[in-house]
């Protein structure tokens, strides 16, 4: 319990302060109010750190960082001041200090979710990605079931930081969803690179996991006739498009505009792939098992 | 779920202490203290630790409220005081296996973390994350609250023979509040005492085949459901062998749209049911059209009276016994989400409802102060919510968003609070795709932050919740309306505010023309008429938000967003019904009124609508229309619309309709099928048509 709960850090502490205050009327009377409570004891460090949170919400970050040192100079150990100065500081786009503040919050807690997401965060943008990236990993590896998003995020730091290595992007995307399952938002980059690269089973296989899951599979039927199409599989792609069209006539959603898309893409699918199998049937025969061989090798 | 991270649950007790099965501890205890200000140590909550230096006396131990046996040390200054105390207590068991439950009940200002034996059993109004010695209390404890009882279940196989010590250390909320408060007392649950069901049964997850039922218990057991037909049950038993006072119990192999009788609790009997109280119906068919009522309740946490008159409202409304689905529109328990206010303002105040009903929450800004994005805390804790698109839809990897189907509804859940609302983040790259991916002829949307309001908060204000309102309405709602969404259901704004029926309204309310309103009318069947989409889930064929943040309290604002066809600052809760082509909507207010009603139809062509009966098409069912239907039969008279004239739903027009419709206007016979009395379309379709529509 104790490592997981961790995790939350000071966030949750972060998010009462904050969200008590947004529903207990506009903001500016919060402030007011504070403002009155800090003249009556001035030495209260929770009383600054409420009005920069306060601050926070108004978007007024540079009064929000006055209070938060105000605030530690009166606690000067307190890790949820600490933590929330980081990530104010990464908001202001003072990425040393947000970086700084962040580890050292980190030293005293390793396990500080929000001070490991602002470091993980300020890494990207001070161009350290592959700090950044092995921060992301901390926080993936150790913590809660991670967020799709935090997954995302790694990922596209790996593809700011290795444009090219497709390989190292995918393993990373692969990882995150063996932690939380065939997600769309995951399987879709994944797809993408599978399909640049040549590797079409492995794209149609995550495809047909999304297919299984829908109610209706025609948009993902139609995105394997593509990938199959794409890889020169001719036979498979019409069949798959064929398909998609015999659903798309019978869908209740035949004259809508989403539906005109997926059937000008199925339509397209066809048209590609037979005129292809008209001009050069033998070269689609070898290129097809090119290709096949291709996407068994990752 | 993350149930096994659990080794407590805190629950509010603010009556009367419980009878003690077995004080092991007393209220007035004597315990060691430390109060200088510094830390003790990693260890001190161990056994083996020495406490010999430290103070000592019986508790209430604490200072600034005089009523103190112990009065603590605050330190040198009265503003800038220690802000944590230690306290340990040893106690000798000589059998830790009679016990099969342990309750703690404490009566702590501010915030405190308890501790068995070395292992921390309990958080009350203290942060999730880690926690050090100047770490402050979550929120204050004050004047009703610091008499007040808080419950803690701890687990009983945290015992040792011998000595054992219980450890607590209490937080200040900030340097400068007046006192502190400590007292406990701790009972032994024996397998001799009578076991009660403290939360619950209630109900998630009900699918066609299968629903999962919790309960909470105030001693540590396996968990055991037995369902049936009748309250005889017989129908199978389903057991959770975890011993928890925690339960979750998922229930398989059921039959689509079947009431069940249950009842819960442990091998050696009952504890809740079977009676006619305990039930719940499995979901229906996608192609069912049997009618689905969803109660939807929006800020409803104030656990006052303003959520109880308005769920009393509901109670008396006709067809809430056969209320289907619970959606809970975020800020579900005020102040910040706890369990024990989750307990007063959810479980305490709807319980009828949440054990024969599957309930569907979204997580407000007020519980977002308890839980985050990581997934954890007593939202989390409370709900069991799909992640792998076990009710319909696609996964979503996380229980903040989610969709589900019920019949022929598809529901998406989006979390507008910590999730990233970014156009390319996975939250709305997973709504796109799921909305594409569902074959549901209805889909409705759900989540705190309102797109469109002018309430108690302003959705023209871009700072307004962090630009939340901003978030969703720019990036989500163009993926909604894209997705062929029919209806948005959002709180926050403590109102009801109803739109027009709506496409491409993504700016801020200046930005609202003509164009962008599918239908200007107000959608009342009875006024300017039901508003009109084709079927199966088309794009942008209009989409109508309601922001319906109003069933616990009502808030100021100017409530003139001119996209809302209504805006009204009253208590109520909405009350939705889907039968066979029509979504019907009504506002009910807290004294029963309803004051908004519209309806959505769908025909799979546009236009094919009628009132069964209205042979001559004026929009009313009297006389002249089967004097029209005889014209028709016998002196070949016009008939734009034979559907109309087929007022027994026969496929053929002939005497017996004229026949039917005099029975209904003069003997007070059985009303005519659907479409009536309002304009619809023909759910039976066959031979005959409506070539040309008298409806609009």
């Amino acid at each position: 319990m104790k490592q997981l709960t961790s995790w939350m850090g000071a966030l949750c502490l972060l998010a009462s302060l904050v969200l008590s205050v947004e529903a207990h009327g506009p903001l500016h009377e919060r402030l007011e109010k504070v403002a009155i409570r800090i003249s009556e004891a001035p030495l209260d460090s929770t009383l600054y750190l409420e009005r920069a949170l306060l601050q926070q919400e108004h978007g007024d970050l540079e009064a929000a960082r006055a209070d938060l040192d105000r605030a530690l100079v009166l606690n000067s150990t307190d890790l949820v001041i600490r933590a929330t100065l980081a990530s104010i500081l990464l908001e202001i786009g003072e990425i040393d200090g947000a970086l700084d503040l962040a580890r050292a919050v980190i030293k005293e807690d390793p396990e500080h979710y929000s001070a490991l997401l602002v470091e993980a965060r300020a890494l990207v943008l001070t161009g350290k990605t592959e700090a950044a990236i092995a921060a992301f990993d901390r926080l993936i590896a150790n913590g809660p079931p991670p967020s799709p998003d935090l997954i995302l995020e790694r990922f596209r730091t790996v593809r700011i930081a290795h444009p090219t290595n497709s390989r190292r992007a995918l393993l990373g995307l692969e990882a995150g969803i063996a932690r939380v399952g065939p997600l769309v938002a995951l399987l879709l980059p994944a797809i993408e690179i599978e399909r640049k690269t040549g590797m079409t089973d492995a794209a149609l296989r995550r495809v047909a996991l999304l297919r299984e899951q829908a109610g209706r599979p025609t948009p993902w039927i139609v995105l394997e006739a593509e990938i199959l199409s794409e890889a020169g599989r001719v036979t498979e792609a019409v069949a798959r498009a064929q398909d998609a069209l015999r659903r798309l006539e019978s869908d209740p959603r035949r004259a809508s505009q989403a539906n005109e898309r997926l059937r000008s893409r199925a339509g397209d699918v066809k048209l590609t792939a037979q005129s292809r199998a008209n001009c050069r049937p033998q070269f689609h025969a070898t290129q097809t098992q090119a290709e096949e061989s291709k996407g068994e090798t990752p | 779920m993350t149930r096994l991270l659990l080794l407590t649950i805190g629950i509010v007790f603010s009556a009367a202490p419980l009878s003690a099965a077995d004080t092991l501890v007393p209220f007035g205890s004597t315990w060691s203290f430390l109060d200088n200000g510094t830390n003790p140590g990693g260890t001190w909550t161990a056994i083996s630790f020495n406490d010999l230096l430290w103070g000592s006396g019986p508790a209430e131990l604490g200072y600034g409220d005089g009523d103190e046996n112990t009065v603590v040390s605050f330190g040198p200054s009265s503003t800038n005081k220690y802000i944590t105390t230690y306290f340990r207590h040893a106690f000798t068991i000589t059998d830790p296996s009679a016990y099969d439950g342990l309750i703690a009940q404490l009566r702590v200002d501010d915030g405190a973390r308890l501790y068995l034996n070395g292992t921390e059993v309990h958080r009350l109004n203290m942060t999730a994350g880690g926690i050090g010695n100047s770490t402050l209390a979550t929120s204050t404890v004050d004047n009703a609250e610091e008499t007040a009882l808080s419950l803690a279940m701890i687990d009983p196989t945290l015992l040792v023979v011998g000595s054992n010590v219980l450890a607590i250390e209490v937080h200040q909320r900030s340097a400068n509040s007046s006192d502190i408060t400590m007292d406990l007392e701790l009972i032994g649950h024996t397998p001799l005492d009578p076991i009660t069901v403290i939360r619950g049964p209630y109900l998630q997850q009900i699918g066609q085949n299968h629903a999962i039922v919790r309960w909470r218990t105030d001693a540590f057991t396996a968990g055991r459901v037995e369902i049936g037909a009748t309250t005889a049950l017989g129908g199978g038993v389903f057991t959770d062998p975890t011993v928890t006072s925690e339960h979750e119990a998922l229930v398989t192999g059921l039959t689509a749209a079947t009431e069940y009788f249950y009842a819960v609790g442990t091998a050696a009997g009952f504890l809740a049911g079977p009676d006619a109280d305990h039930h719940f119906k499995t979901s229906p068919l996608p192609a069912s059209t049997d009618p689905v009522r969803l109660w939807v309740l929006g800020d409803s946490g104030t656990a006052n009276n303003n959520a109880a008159t308005v769920r009393n409202a509901y109670t008396s409304y006709p067809g809430s016994a056969a209320t289907d689905l619970l959606l809970l529109l975020g800020d579900n328990a005020y102040d910040i989400g706890t369990d024990a206010e989750y307990q007063e303002a959810l479980f305490d105040m709807y319980p009828s409802y949440l054990r024969t009903v599957s309930t569907w929450p979204t997580l407000g800004n007020h519980e977002g102060g308890t839980a985050n994005v990581t997934g954890l805390g007593p939202y989390y804790e409370n709900f069991t919510l799909p992640t792998a698109g076990e009710n319909g839809g696609l996964a979503s990897g996380t229980e903040a968003y989610y969709s589900f189907d019920h019949g022929p509804i598809h529901i998406v859940c989006l979390d507008s609070q910590w999730t990233s609302r970014s156009p390319t983040g996975a939250m709305l790259t997973w709504l796109e795709n799921d909305l594409a991916s569902t074959d549901r002829e209805w889909i409705i949307a759900f989540w705190h932050h309102p797109p469109y309001t002018a309430g108690s908060h302003e959705s023209d204000d871009p700072l307004d919740s962090s630009g939340r309102l901003f978030d969703m309405r720019e990036n989500a709602n163009p993926i909604i309306e894209a997705g062929g969404v029919d209806l948005v259901l959002s709180g926050h704004s403590h109102s009801y505010e109803r739109t027009f029926l709506l496409d491409g309204h993504y700016g801020v309310s200046s930005t609202l023309t003509g164009a962008m309103l599918i239908d200007a009318g107000n959608g009342d069947p009875n006024g300017d008429g039901s508003y009109s989409k084709p079927t199966g889930g088309a794009p942008h064929a209009g989409t109508v938000y309601i922001t319906a943040g109003s069933s616990g309290q009502t808030g100021s604002g100017p409530l003139n967003h001119p996209a809302m066809v209504t805006s009204q600052q009253l208590l109520g809760s909405v009350v939705i019904d889907v039968i066979p082509g029509q979504m019907e909507v009504r506002f009910l207010r807290s004294n029963g009124a309803v004051t908004d009603t519209f309806a959505i139809t769908k025909s799979s062509v546009v236009g094919e609508q009628f009132i069964r009966g209205d042979s001559n098409g004026d929009g009313l069912l009297d006389i002249s229309d089967p004097i029209s239907t005889l014209a028709y039969l016998f002196q070949a008279g016009p008939a734009d619309c034979l559907n109309a004239l087929d007022a027994n739903d026969s496929d053929s027009v002939n005497i017996a309709d004229v026949i039917t419709v005099l029975s209904v206007l003069f003997t007070g016979g059985t009303p005519l099928a659907a479409p009536y009395p309002n304009c619809g379309v023909d759910l039976t379709p066959g031979a005959i048509t409506c070539d040309i529509p008298p409806c609009p």
